[in-house]
């Protein structure tokens, strides 16, 4: 039994350095080589910037789209340039933002104001001036249009007044303008006529010192019924915001 | 008989013991016996006097300017400085049978003045170059490593920022070499494309901010023992 | 037996959900982490003032009785009975410059009984009041010369004055909260040239011509700009 059990141990010992010389001797060719050639990128940079122009314009008044668009100093500007080193396609949505955010409830809100949006890809050739939202060299569009108008690229930040959504390469410059108005649809100073009552009052001098007709009179002042038309003002205010992200697949 | 019994142990365990040191010695020699040399011709190889691999590397390596987040899309279709291509060359003079290699990248250092990017920010992406019979000078490119990150490839556990390129399942093949006629020399040829991967945020690189990526391909071949 | 293959499928449902919900991380975590941008400007703004504008009508309306063609120097001198003053009074909160306002005068249907004198056949004239009575030298202001209704009135029974000088149908609000009044005087006559010679007494034709004053302002479209 022991010397079977020496054979049997010994012809594993065999049949084990057997493998191994034979592995042994295929395992000779080994090798490992490095490459020398640097393979290298650097990296590129994408810098977004918008150069503004804000406008405050007080005690205006309800006017016409044309009175409106002739006004000046009233004209929101984002001069929105690009500059690429490497290549990247940026999809941006520009947006009205804080409408009336301060004074949401006076009397000047967003059904009253009105704007009149463009954009100028070229300055040297005014054929390329695009009028957005439907409005035109000649008219505008109530801010309240553009409430339900929410972002392509931006969705998150850019729900709403939006005014244009686009896409920018390489270095470049698109120039944004918003001119704002108070709409003559706006409930102004009305016509006043006799017996068309708005705000009467009776027994009014012109001269507000004299309370009797007999004093008002004496003075040479006018004494009678007065009819009074009243524009109530507010303050609209809003900002300009830009929503950017890199588009991956070019549709 | 109970007493005789470790005498019999004893001798057991001597033929075993001698078998183990014939085989070692036998395994030292053959180790001894290995030798290679190294040549640098534009190439690099390691012979051992019958078998020999080498690795060619194109002039034309892999330098990006400018790289910005891509898709893998965009990667895949990488061309001119965008690309390398290298090759893999066995031969030998016998029949060894199949040569079995592997592929695997190495990070290098970033030149001065620039930080190396993070690995999970660069996308590798491996194909095979060949002849297209049907039309000339045309070659064709069959993807085997899929664009993987090289976080991936040279992972934590990595020595010397080095990593191997796990080719895609159904592609392995073009790792072995089957040298079944004597004399032959088999070459593959491969091309390699990097780019930054399509989640990075660059929203923060400018001007200033320098951020380069390096690495280099190596090869290690071997003739598989099983068989 | 049942049981378990209760279990297997709940388990399953749960994988897929969790699965599910690890891909939506995944994807959320990507579109995130690419090149953003995000800028909002400064505030514009855009403000009106309280304005107010009240039309203040005499009581003493003019009233002539038995009238009969008048030169127009006559005319232009008529009493304060026969002449009907009003006065327009403009209020800004802020400054928004100047508030320009228009006069019109609209034809009234006469009383029954009467036959409407053609508005070719009445002549209106418009002045300014002195600020003060007391302004010893200050007169009456021509701003509209004697003018036959017909070249005001055009179409709906109104027509606006044509002023002389536009300053007296301007209030310019220049500083905060101001008040600008301007009285008129209104008169009107029946024109020299009207042949009167058939207006007899009970006869059928008994003639007569009622008018309103209105007025309507609006604002320069310049804002002030700060």
């Amino acid at each position: 039994m022991d010397n079977k059990k020496v054979l049997t141990i010994s012809i594993v010992a065999v049949v084990v350095l057997v493998i191994a010389i034979i592995s042994t001797s295929y395992a000779t060719f080994s090798a490992q080589i490095s490459g020398e050639k640097e393979n290298k990128l650097t990296t590129g940079y994408v810098t977004l910037k918008c150069d503004e122009e804000v406008f405050t314009l007080n005690d205006t008044s309800p006017m016409t789209d044309e009175e409106g668009i002739a006004l000046e100093s009233n004209e929101a500007v984002c001069t929105l340039s690009s500059e690429m080193k490497g290549e990247m396609t940026v999809g941006y949505d520009i947006a009205l933002d804080d409408v009336d955010a301060e004074t949401p409830d006076d009397d000047l809100t967003e059904n009253d104001v009105k704007v009149q949006i463009y954009k100028i890809t070229n300055e040297q050739d005014p054929a390329q001036t695009k009028y957005l939202q439907g409005t035109s060299e000649n008219t505008g569009t109530y801010i309240a249009n553009l409430k339900e108008k929410s972002g392509t690229y931006d969705t998150e930040s850019v729900e709403n007044y939006l005014i244009d959504s686009d896409k920018i390469t390489g270095t470049t410059q698109v120039i944004y303008k918003v001119k704002a108005w108070v709409s003559n649809n706006k409930n102004g100073v009305e016509n006043i006529q006799t017996n068309s009552v708005t705000n009467s009052d009776d027994g009014v001098c012109s001269n507000s010192e004299y309370n009797t007709q007999a004093e008002c009179e004496s003075a040479g002042e006018v004494w009678g019924n007065s009819q009074k038309s009243t524009q109530t003002g507010g303050t609209f205010s809003f900002k300009l915001k830009i929503g950017a992200t890199q588009i991956l697949e070019d549709e | 008989m109970f007493e005789e019994e470790p005498k019999e142990n004893h001798r057991a365990s001597f033929t075993i013991l001698g078998i183990f040191v014939l085989l070692l010695t036998v395994v030292g020699v053959a180790i001894a016996a290995y030798t290679w040399t190294y040549t640098s011709n534009n190439a690099n190889s390691i012979s051992t006097g019958n078998i020999s691999m080498s690795l060619l590397e194109s002039t034309d390596t892999i330098s990006i300017e400018n790289a910005l987040p891509m898709s893998d899309d965009k990667g895949k279709q990488l061309k001119n400085n965008g690309t390398f291509d290298f090759a893999v060359t066995t031969e030998a003079s016998g029949q060894p049978g199949d040569i079995n290699y592997k592929l695997s990248i190495t990070e290098d250092n970033a030149d001065s003045d620039y930080t190396l990017l993070n690995k999970e920010q660069v996308k590798v992406y491996l194909t095979v170059l060949t002849n297209n019979e049907d039309a000339e000078n045309e070659v064709l490119e069959t993807q085997v490593v899929k664009p993987t990150k090289v976080s991936d490839i040279i992972t934590e556990n990595s020595d010397n920022e080095t990593g191997v390129l796990t080719f895609d399942e159904g592609q392995t093949q073009h790792l072995t070499h089957h040298h079944n006629k004597i004399g032959e020399t088999i070459t593959t040829k491969y091309r390699l494309r990097m780019w930054i991967s399509d989640d990075v945020d660059a929203s923060n690189w400018n001007e200033s901010t320098k951020y380069q990526y390096k690495l280099k391909i190596n090869a290690s071949g071997s003739i598989d023992p099983i068989q | 037996m049942f049981e378990e293959k209760e279990k297997n499928k709940n388990r399953g449902l749960t994988f897929t959900i969790l699965g599910i919900f690890v891909l939506l991380l995944t994807s959320a975590g990507i579109a995130i982490a690419v090149y953003t941008w995000n800028y909002t400007s400064d505030e514009n703004r855009i403000s009106t003032g309280d304005i107010s504008m009240s039309l203040l009508e005499s009581t003493d309306v003019i009233s002539i009785e038995n009238a009969l063609p008048m030169s127009d120097t006559k005319g232009k001198q008529l009493g304060k009975n026969e002449s009907f003053d009003f006065a327009v009074t403009t209020y800004a909160s802020g400054k928004p410059g100047d508030i320009n306002y228009s006069i019109s005068i609209t034809e009234d249907a006469v009383d029954e009984g009467y036959t409407k004198l053609g508005s070719e056949n009445v002549k209106v004239y418009l002045t300014v009041l002195p600020e003060k009575r007391n302004d010893a030298y200050q007169q009456e202001i021509e701003v509209v010369a004697p003018t036959k209704v017909s070249e005001i009135i055009k179409e709906n029974n109104t027509g606006n004055f044509t002023f002389k000088d536009e300053q007296y149908s301007k209030h310019s609000h220049t500083s905060s909260g101001s008040t600008i009044t301007t009285k008129y005087r209104l008169r009107m006559w029946v024109d020299s040239e009207v042949d009167a010679s058939d207006w007899k007494k009970d006869s059928d034709s008994k003639y007569q011509y009622k008018l309103k004053i209105g007025t309507a302002g609006s604002i320069k479209p310049i804002g002030v700009v700060e």
